[in-house]
């Protein structure tokens, strides 16, 4: 048997899904998917909100981006002071 | 050395298998960014350097069912799942893979999902095992002999 052709519950609602389209929440149950940072459910990846929650996320580099400049600019600063001291 | 050991990895994608699959393989890989990136980075300053790599990169689980390939982003000691992926095995886009003395690539073209991953042979336990054998079940190849 075909195995795509088998029924299996879809990740966002859990009905029982054939691909490539769950009939009842009308999303493909194999697309690339997220959990969900505040109600930790599957969403797809391509909607900006959450579908259960409606919660958006943030991007991880809004907050590694600074962290790593903050990183470098404390480096040339302690390089500095510390050949200034000598 | 290991990320993960062996019952963590095959919970966590034990989780996303439909009733009736079977999980035949499984594998830890990165995605670090770009190596002109790393070497920027590095030149600039070594230890922020090196943690502004760590914190750039990405982890993976990959897992070949029976009628899938799974592929699972995940973070932390706990191996907690961030994006899950997946791939009909019997609908694989065009992949690469190859095997060196320390890594096994895998890259997947699909242009909706594309991906591409390395798999360090002291990853996990038999990782590199692991890793080839996934290799070898999805390259284009296993369509000759």
């Amino acid at each position: 048997m075909e195995p795509a052709a088998q029924p299996f519950p879809c990740p966002f609602c859990g009905a029982q899904a054939i691909a490539p389209r769950c009939m009842t929440c009308q999303r493909d149950p194999r697309s690339p998917r997220r959990i969900c940072g505040h109600c930790q459910k599957q969403t797809p990846t391509n909607e900006p909100k959450c579908m259960h929650c409606q919660f958006t996320p943030g991007s991880e580099l809004s907050w590694k981006v600074p962290v790593i400049v903050l990183m470098f600019i404390v480096a040339f600063v302690l390089a500095v002071a510390l050949q200034l001291a000598k | 050395m290991a990320r993960y050991k062996d019952p963590i990895v095959t919970e966590t994608l034990g989780k996303q298998l439909h009733p009736g699959e079977q999980l035949q393989h499984w594998a830890y890989g990165v995605r670090q960014p770009p190596m002109g990136l790393i070497i920027l980075l590095m030149l600039l300053a070594i230890l922020p350097g090196a943690i502004a790599v760590a914190l750039l990169t990405k982890e993976y689980v990959i897992g070949l069912t029976s009628h899938r390939l799974l592929i699972l982003r995940v973070k932390g000691g706990k191996c907690v799942v961030q994006e899950i992926t997946e791939y009909n095995r019997a609908q694989l886009p065009p992949a690469k893979t190859d095997t060196g003395s320390l890594f096994t690539h895998i890259t997947l073209n699909d242009p909706q999902k594309p991906f591409y991953a390395k798999f360090h042979r002291m990853g996990m336990p038999n990782n590199r095992e692991h890793s080839m054998a996934i290799a070898a079940a999805i390259s284009p190849q296993r369509l000759v002999a």
